[in-house]
C-alpha cells in the first residue's frame, strides 16, 4: 500500500472515531447520570496527557526541577486568575527566565 | 484563539522536521495535516513509515493513538444532537484534544454560542497547524533538533485540566488517571494513556452511579 492511501485511511479512521457517537447517537436522550459520568472524560484525558507529554519512550520522567516549577506556576496562576492564557504567558516567561539564569 | 495555538507551534515545526528526516515525500507528509489533522497520529504514521514499517502496520498503530477521540465523540454527542446536520458532519473533522478540552472549559450553554465557538476554535487550530507544519518542512534545515519549549504543550494540557474541573469527584478522576498513566508510561503507542483514561472513567462511573 502506498503512503498516500495510508494517510487517507488513517484520516478516514480518525474522522470515523471523532464522528462515531456524534452522528450515531442522534435522537438518543442522555440520562443525567450519564452526563455526570461524561463530565469526567475531560479531566481524565487531560491529566493523562500531562503525564504522557512529560515521560519518555521507556516511561521515565523527562522533566527536571525547572519544568516542575514551571508547571507549579502554571497551576497557581491559572487557578488564581481563572485564565488559561495568563497562566501560560506567566509560566513560559518564568521558564525562559530560569533557563537564561541557569544557562 | 490564535494565542492558544502557541503551545502547539513547536510541535507543528517539529512535525515538519520529522517529515524531512523520515525521507517521505514532503508534499505527502504535509498532506497528512489536511487529511488526518492530528499531531500525534501524524507523527506516529510518518515516523513508522520512515523507519521502514509496512504502511498497514503503521496505520493500525496510528489508529490506536487516535482512539481517545472516540471518547470525545461520546462526550460531545449530547451537545451535537441539537445542532444542524451540516455541523454534525463537519464538526468531528476538527475534534482534536485542544478543541475538545476548550469545549469543556468554557461555559457554552447556548447552542449557537457552542457551535460558533467550536468552529472558530477548530478551524483556527486547523489553519495554524496546516500553515506551521508546512513551514516546518520548508525550514527543517535550520530548525534545531530540540526547540526547548516542548514544555508549552504540557502547560497547555495542565491549564485545560484545571479549567475543566468543577467538582471534587473530577479531581479524584484526574489524579487517578495521572497516576495510572505514569505507571503505564512505558507501554508503546501511548497505550498507557488509554489504559489510564479507561480505568479512571470506570472508577468514576461506579462512583457517580452509586451517588445518583
Amino acid at each position: 500500500m502506498s503512503l498516500f492511501w495510508g494517510i487517507v485511511l488513517a484520516g478516514l479512521g480518525a474522522y470515523a472515531m471523532r464522528a462515531s457517537f456524534v452522528v450515531l447517537l442522534q435522537g438518543v436522550t442522555f440520562p443525567d447520570r450519564v452526563i455526570r459520568i461524561l463530565d469526567h472524560v475531560g479531566p481524565a484525558v487531560m491529566a493523562a496527557l500531562v503525564v504522557t507529554t512529560l515521560t519518555g519512550p521507556s516511561g521515565q520522567l523527562e522533566a527536571g526541577p525547572v519544568e516542575f516549577l514551571t508547571l507549579g506556576i502554571m497551576a497557581g496562576v491559572t487557578l488564581w486568575r481563572k485564565d488559561l492564557l495568563i497562566g501560560l504567558l506567566v509560566a513560559l516567561a518564568v521558564f525562559f527566565a530560569l533557563n537564561a539564569v541557569l544557562a | 484563539m490564535v494565542p492558544l495555538f502557541l503551545p502547539a507551534l513547536p510541535f507543528a515545526l517539529l512535525f515538519g522536521v520529522m517529515v524531512v528526516e523520515s525521507g517521505v515525500s514532503k508534499l505527502l507528509g504535509w498532506s497528512s495535516s489536511v487529511i488526518m489533522f492530528g499531531g500525534s497520529a501524524q507523527m506516529t504514521l510518518i515516523t513508522l513509515v520512515g523507519e521502514g514499517a509496512a504502511v498497514s502496520a503503521a496505520i493500525t498503530t496510528t489508529l490506536i493513538v487516535t482512539a481517545r477521540h472516540i471518547l470525545y465523540s461520546v462526550t460531545l454527542a449530547p451537545r451535537f444532537q441539537v445542532q444542524p446536520r451540516w455541523f454534525r458532519w463537519l464538526g468531528p473533522y476538527v475534534l482534536i484534544d485542544q478543541v475538545f478540552a476548550l469545549t469543556q472549559v468554557r461555559d457554552l450553554s447556548d447552542d449557537d454560542d457552542f457551535r460558533r465557538y467550536y468552529l472558530t476554535a477548530g478551524f483556527t487550530f486547523w489553519g495554524m497547524w496546516v500553515l506551521f507544519t508546512g513551514l516546518g518542512i520548508v525550514l527543517a534545515p535550520i530548525i534545531p533538533e530540540g526547540i526547548g519549549i516542548e514544555i508549552a504543550i504540557t502547560l497547555m494540557f495542565l491549564g485545560l485540566l484545571l479549567m475543566a474541573i468543577r467538582r471534587r469527584a473530577q479531581v479524584v478522576t484526574a489524579a487517578l488517571s495521572a497516576g495510572i498513566a505514569l505507571g503505564f508510561a512505558h507501554l508503546d503507542n501511548q497505550l498507557g494513556l488509554i489504559v489510564a483514561v479507561v480505568a479512571s472513567l470506570c472508577v468514576a462511573s461506579v462512583t457517580e452511579w452509586r451517588h445518583s
